[in-house]
């Protein structure tokens, strides 16, 4: 008997979509993706008990990308995933070289504070996030199982983009992979005092400890119906059907 | 030959026209600044809590408030300050005694290193001079030098490259380390540490100490910089929030601010480069009737601060865009307050009364 999974998500979605429908895993799992584009989850609430943007033009786009027409009902699954949606450590990434702390290896960087002003700063972007919206709401109408995805990490194709291979380069050159994680682990526990799980990238998807590799992100498609418009060259952000076929078969859900 | 000295004295100088007879939202003539504060110059905030009042209102004017040590990117406002981020030009919390100013200024040019360091609470680690800007504190001692050093660095480019500096004068009584004289921003064992009588003593700074305080930390400047900056200083407003003295807190209240305005009013009686800004006249004086202190009698309302700022930006900057006009002052105690906004060690000393 498969376990009915509700995938919820915005444009990081074409990628377990992709990997589920294209490499489906011998899993007894039956998932459901419901997604909207942009910022489209933002305005995501139980609208008739039925889990469903408010906004009218994501509302339009989440029903069409399910194949089901409607929105989801909590009472149909038994557990739910939800992914993107900002769930990424970009303020730790963003202030890497500027601001060391008693974790980190970065002599030369101009401040040295606290790992708990880190973990706060990272704690308040997840906070706010979409992702975090759509989660408490979750939580709010089921007592099934949340699984938190964290975004993959960036391309390792980003050292083709100046900026943001020198952004960075520092982490690699320091070798302060671990006080990155440490700020994603610092996370999870607030999460799981929610009651909250998170699923971890595949670690066969990794690049240096920090990037995916390559592979997963080249032929990423955009989240549109059809999944196979690719997105711009040079998207360091969103992965292919291969790194979700890798999500599937690895999780535990 | 006049009948009188007084006959010639301006109507600012008589109690009648210049206060009794005056809007107290707009005493005219109260203050005339002895030197520009021009928007490009480099101005640099310190002092006891009411001085974040002024930096606040400098940089929403644009004026050039020097932040050596800026929040993390993408840091909002309300986590920036329980960090202490932007509250003064660098990250040393609440500097409420000129003696205080004068050891920072002297650590940061390697002249003096302060005794008793660190402060321990509960297995974390705090820095004695700042106990409030790490509210988790460290893991280790270690790590509390290293972010002090870093600290250090920056508040001795600040001390060289700032052209003003304003300092808002908050507390004569302190505690202090009794063997080394290490002055402390606040009680051990209010944030951090642990009171130990035989370590620690009070100290009610008088008039003479506190301004050769200051008379110090400008020499430090003056040896330390080929040009020295210009100073503007206030006196605080806030009341006390506890004594140490053993006398009724209104007493030591009053002789606190009194030490204060009389330092400041020597500082700009006797040096050129010294201004004094009234903002302790503005919010204190009889003719508000206390309207500028919120119901607790401490806080200073958002009028009476913009009462102050519009004062002083009037003559720093004519041109700039007005400041709300003055509302009535609420007195309800649980209405939010400009002072909810600022970071003021000194009211957890509000904790500890019966």
């Amino acid at each position: 008997m498969s376990r009915k999974i509700c995938v919820l998500g915005n444009s990081h979605i074409a990628a377990l979509k992709g990997g589920w429908e294209t490499a489906a895993p011998a899993k007894p799992l039956s998932p459901d993706f419901f997604g909207a584009l942009s910022k489209g989850m933002e305005s995501l609430a139980l609208i008739d008990g039925k889990l469903l943007p408010s906004d009218p033009e994501a509302a339009a786009f989440y029903c069409d990308i399910s194949g089901k027409g409607t929105g989801a009902i909590p009472e149909d699954y038994e557990a739910f995933v939800l992914c993107g949606m900002g769930m990424f450590p970009n303020p730790v990434f963003n202030n890497y070289a500027s601001y060391a702390t008693p974790s980190t290896h970065n002599t030369s960087a101009e401040y040295y504070v606290s790992d708990a002003c880190l973990d706060d700063l990272l704690w308040d972007h997840i906070d706010r996030s979409m992702m975090m919206h759509c989660a408490r709401l979750v939580r709010a109408v089921t007592d099934a199982p949340v699984h938190l995805v964290w975004q993959a990490f960036w391309s390792e194709a980003l050292f083709n983009i100046e900026w943001r291979a020198t952004q960075m380069s520092p982490i690699l050159e320091n070798n302060d992979q671990d006080y990155i994680h440490a700020r994603m682990r610092a996370v999870e526990t607030r999460l799981s005092d929610e009651g909250f799980s998170v699923l971890q990238q595949p670690k066969d998807t990794l690049a240096q400890g920090v990037m995916t590799k390559e592979e997963f992100s080249r032929g990423s498609v955009l989240f549109r119906e059809g999944l196979n418009q690719p997105h711009r060259d040079n998207d360091v952000f969103h992965m292919n059907s291969d790194y979700g076929a890798k999500c599937w078969n690895t999780w535990e859900i | 030959m006049s009948s009188s000295p007084y006959e010639n004295v301006p109507g600012r100088g008589f109690w009648r026209s210049g206060v009794v007879e005056q809007n107290p939202h707009a005493i005219k003539e109260l203050y005339t600044p002895k030197f520009p504060i021009r928007r490009h110059e480099a101005v640099a905030t310190a002092g006891s809590c009411f001085a974040q009042h002024i930096a606040r209102n400098l940089r929403a004017r644009k004026f050039n408030v020097l932040n050596y040590e800026p929040a993390p990117r993408g840091m909002r406002d309300d986590l920036a300050q329980k960090y202490q981020f932007g509250t003064y030009s660098c990250r040393y919390g609440n500097i409420y005694t000129a003696a205080q100013l004068l050891q920072l200024a002297r650590e940061a040019f390697g002249n003096t290193i302060p005794a008793d360091r660190v402060w321990e609470k509960d297995g974390r680690f705090f820095d004695a001079q700042r106990p409030g800007v790490e509210p988790s504190g460290f893991a280790s001692p270690e790590e509390v030098l290293t972010a002090r050093a870093h600290h250090l660095a920056h508040v001795r480019r600040m001390l060289l490259e700032m052209d003003v500096f304003v300092f808002t004068f908050g507390l004569t009584e302190a505690w202090i380390h009794r063997e080394s004289r290490t002055v402390f921003p606040t009680a051990p064992g209010t944030i951090a540490g642990t009171f130990d009588p035989e370590l620690y003593e009070f100290k009610n700074f008088t008039h003479a100490e506190t301004l050769q305080s200051f008379v110090r930390f400008k020499r430090v400047l003056k040896r330390e910089r080929k040009k020295t900056p210009r100073y503007l200083v206030t006196v605080s407003p806030v009341p006390l929030t506890a004594t140490a003295t053993g006398q009724h807190v209104l007493a030591a209240s009053t002789y606190s601010k009194s030490v204060l305005r009389g330092v400041a009013g020597e500082l700009f009686e006797t040096h050129r480069d010294v201004d004094y800004f009234p903002s302790y006249e503005i919010i204190t004086a009889p003719v508000t009737g206390g309207a500028f202190f919120e119901a607790n009698q401490r806080s200073v309302t958002e009028a009476g601060v913009n009462t102050a700022m519009r004062t002083f930006l009037e003559q720093h900057d004519p041109d700039g865009a007005p400041i709300a006009p003055a509302k009535d002052a609420p007195k309800q105690a649980d209405v939010q307050t400009p002072e909810d906004d600022l970071v003021c060690e000194e009211a957890f000393l509000e904790a500890f009364a019966p």
